[in-house]
């Protein structure tokens, strides 16, 4: 019996995630309210009722497939469609294998530290993380549903007929097929009546569960991307006012009280009366450190004398607030950097099966694409297979591209800030941040490749030089 | 066992008659081999499909050849390479330590487990597909190899080779690669002291150590230093001495696994013949995974030494560590390659790039032959 877990960081963030991929199957058994048994094996049926359903569903796929492969044409539209469902079908069993290190990444960022003049950054960024992950997740799921819609809607256009060869004419003939979504073999007959429907309804759901399955996960890979990247984001805009804390502790400062003000616009914080300067010291809060409203702020520079260490007169409070910036930055930094290599540990496998399948995915899309020959129910079945899978690549890709970015400029930030008024520490600190910092994270599928938009112009050249070569030879 | 690794302590004459063995062994089992296979390759040339059934062998113990002579060549400074990394695999303290070189070795002892096993099978395979009369593999006899005894003879002696030789070429492919992951495993543990370089010292409220701490630091640092330099040479040495053999490795293999491919797609009539083909080309690709992959391990850790000194307690340092980190650090950006001749450093990109190489030959060779 497991006591109540508290969601509590990353996991919080992506809650409405996992419950939709709890929802759609996914052996995902953590981070439920109620953990009680009865619960627990309900939700194990449940997921391994889906799992049967879309195996099974997509062994008969595969069967129809094997049957009728004489004929090209016929063989090679059943390729693209077992290949393009194989992504579902790889995801689910990835994540039931893997659940562990997955739990392990989304529990990486429970527990994060904390400096009282950079909370309201850190609460900026992270609150534009979770925006960004939302409008994502609300995207994709769009997406999702439109295009089982679509691919639906378009079932009942155009004739439904399978290609066969025929073995002594030697030429393909038509021969009627049941008008489903997908092309599969069921060992009833399906050609009408209430067997069809009964076909039709668990092809509508195979459809619906087998897509939100991958992209479920995609999305969850992404966010996790899109976090990391608000984060790097917060530790840049605070490295100016953090050298210039640095610089405060040996170099004459004007202002130095400015630097000590926090925006008081935290309610959660406990406020101490601002006279009565004596409590302060008592309190063992994060108001300990000295931090003053707006209107008391100008005390600070009276309450020690300047000498050779000290030119600005902080108290030792102060000083130990500059060194704790600098040690909550580096910190910070390094939980990014275990984020960023617990995720290419937990995804990079999959990425890597994924670009496998879509390349040949794509090499017999593009052969197909040479077939077109008008505006019909081939041509928009061919050209949304190809959409649709270049963007599944584009969509990592991308988020994949902006980790790198982010991370390699951290450097350019660290050098942008006025790091020659600072001391010998502020000056060694921006050098070891800026070695670190040239080689900029990034996700790579097992070590194959790197996951940026280099790779997607690559596949999509790819495809393009392809498809050109094959419309000549016709 | 067969002459190609003499015990530590043989001296003088004893070992001039290990030397003669050695040699003589290396007659019986390879030379006789390759030029038999050679003029076998002389007399049907032209001949596509029969070319690739005597070449794919003939490459591979041509490598072999190359990798032997450079065993006995640079002998002593392998034995040198070999002991040393014993030494410093061997004195790890801290449990979390042991742990890392227990790992290293797992995966080590994996991958020979595998390559052994794929090789077994495969020259398995190889000798139980003769069909009756003919010898398993072609090759180019002085005599008449269809009349009894000299065909059963020369039936054994091409089993015998071919078992001793495949095992011989899995011993040496797993030497070198098991010699690059050691090479790794030492460059883990630096990571791993440098990570760990503010263990067990509490900093106070200021942040910054006190200057015992910072003394105590530095003489870890320094040790750190050390090792790293210690690790940086093994792999240079590494370098210098396996880079040729590598080289022809991987040429040889890029014909290699280009003509099994054909011989796998033409040669349809046997079916046992055609599974142990197959293991074959799996097996020659592992071969070259094995290379790449500990190489491409070897770059990556070197180049995580960076992140593990990010990952001391720098911040609590004062300047003067602080710049002696940087230094290490900067060192570490280049990364420790080992190269095969020079111009293909062992990585998983490069193993991409053979199989592909391969491939396109393998289609090449397919046009010529559908034209002909």
């Amino acid at each position: 019996m497991m006591t109540k877990v508290k969601a509590q960081g990353l996991v919080t963030d992506l809650m409405p995630n996992i419950k939709l991929m709890q929802a759609a199957g996914h052996f995902l058994f953590n981070y439920h309210s109620d953990n009680s048994g009865m619960s627990m094996l309900l939700r194990k049926v449940y997921s391994s009722v889906h799992a049967v359903l879309i195996v099974v569903n997509y062994v008969c796929m595969a069967i129809n497939m094997a049957q009728y492969s004489d004929e090209v044409n016929e063989l090679t539209a059943n390729t693209i469609t077992v290949l393009f469902f194989a992504h579902s079908v790889i995801k689910l069993l990835f994540f039931a294998l893997n659940s562990k290190s997955f739990y392990r990444t989304l529990a990486i960022w429970n527990q994060s530290n904390s400096h009282p003049l950079f909370t309201e950054s850190d609460a900026r960024y992270h609150q534009l993380a979770l925006t960004k992950m939302r409008r994502l997740l609300y995207c994709i799921c769009g997406v999702t549903v439109l295009s089982v819609a679509s691919w639906v809607t378009l079932t009942f256009f155009g004739e439904s007929v399978r290609f066969i060869a025929n073995k002594e004419t030697n030429e393909t003939m038509t021969e009627p097929a049941p008008r489903l979504p997908l092309k599969a073999w069921y060992p009833f007959n399906t050609m009408s009546g209430t067997m069809y429907i009964a076909a039709f309804a668990l092809q509508i759901y195979w459809l619906l569960f087998s897509m939100a399955i991958a992209n479920l996960l995609d999305v969850m890979f992404c966010s996790w991307l899109i976090f990391a990247c608000e984060q790097l984001q917060h530790l840049k805009a605070i490295m100016k006012p953090l050298m210039e804390l640095s610089a405060s502790l040996d170099t004459y400062r004007p202002n130095t009280a400015e630097l000590f003000r926090a925006s008081s616009t935290e309610k959660s914080e406990k406020v101490p009366d601002p006279v009565d300067l004596d409590i302060r010291g008592i309190y063992s809060t994060q108001q300990d450190f000295g931090i003053t409203l707006r209107g008391a702020g100008g005390k600070l520079q009276t309450f020690g004398q300047p000498t050779p260490n000290n030119p600005n007169g902080l108290t030792q409070k102060q000083e130990m607030l500059a060194r704790s910036a600098i040690k909550y930055w580096v910190e910070r930094h390094k939980h990014v950097v275990r984020l960023v290599a617990s995720i290419g540990d937990t995804y990079g496998t999959a990425l890597l099966f994924h670009m496998l399948i879509s390349t040949i995915t794509l090499t017999l899309l593009a052969y197909q694409a040479t077939k077109i020959d008008g505006v019909n129910v081939y041509a928009f079945s061919t050209l949304g297979y190809l959409t649709y899978t270049l963007g599944q690549v584009f969509h990592f890709c991308i988020f994949g591209n902006r980790l790198i970015e982010e991370s390699s400029s951290v450097m350019e930030a660290a050098y942008s800030c006025q790091w020659y008024d600072g001391s010998e520490e502020a000056k060694t600190f921006v050098q070891i941040v800026c070695q670190q910092c040239q080689k900029a994270m990034s996700i790579s599928g097992a070590k194959f490749f790197t996951v940026s938009l280099d790779l997607f112009a690559s596949v999509l050249g790819a495809v393009v030089t392809y498809f050109m070569v094959l419309i000549q030879l016709k | 066992l067969v002459g190609f690794w003499p015990p530590d302590n043989l001296q003088g004459t004893k070992k001039l008659i290990y030397d003669c063995y050695a040699v003589l062994s290396f007659m019986f089992l390879q030379g006789v081999y390759l030029l038999a296979q050679i003029a076998d390759l002389i007399v049907i040339w032209g001949d596509l499909p029969l070319m690739t059934a005597t070449s794919f062998i003939l490459f591979t113990n041509l490598a072999q050849a190359v990798k032997f002579i450079n065993l006995a060549v640079k002998n002593k400074m392998i034995r040198r390479i070999v002991n040393d990394c014993d030494q410093v695999l061997g004195n790890v303290q801290t449990e979390e330590a042991k742990r890392i070189v227990r790992r290293c070795d797992k995966d080590t002892t994996v991958q020979l487990v595998a390559f052994f096993s794929l090789t077994l099978f495969t020259i398995t395979g190889f000798a139980t597909s003769a069909e009756r009369g003919h010898l398993p593999l072609r090759a180019w006899y002085p005599y008449d190899t269809s009349k009894s005894p000299t065909y059963e003879l020369t039936f054994v002696h091409q089993v015998y080779a071919l078992f001793v030789s495949a095992f011989l070429n899995v011993a040496k492919d797993t030497m070198v690669t098991t010699l690059i992951a050691q090479c790794h495993c030492q460059l883990k543990l630096i990571g791993l002291s440098l990570r760990t370089l503010g263990k067990d010292l509490e900093v106070d409220k200021s942040h910054l150590l006190s200057p015992k701490q910072g003394e105590l630091i530095r003489s870890r640092l320094h040790k750190c230093a050390m090792q790293h330099q210690r690790a940086l040479d093994v792999a240079q040495q590494l370098q210098l001495c396996f880079s040729e053999p590598t080289f022809a490795q991987f040429n040889v293999s890029r014909i290699i696994i280009c003509v099994s491919a054909f011989q796998l797609v033409s040669a349809t009539n046997n079916m046992v013949r055609l599974v142990s083909m197959g293991t074959y080309l799996v097996n020659m690709c592992f071969q070259v995974f094995l290379y790449c992959y500990n190489g491409n391990q070897l770059s990556e850790e070197s180049s995580d030494i960076s992140v593990a000194a990010y990952f001391s307690p720098w911040h609590t340092m004062s300047p003067s560590i602080r710049r002696e980190l940087i230094i290490i650090m900067v060192r570490s950006k280049r990364i420790a390659r080992i190269t095969a001749g020079g111009f293909t450093t062992l990585s998983l990109a490069s193993f991409m790039a053979i199989i592909k190489a391969s491939y396109s030959l393998f289609t090449l060779l397919k046009q010529v032959n559908d034209g002909d």
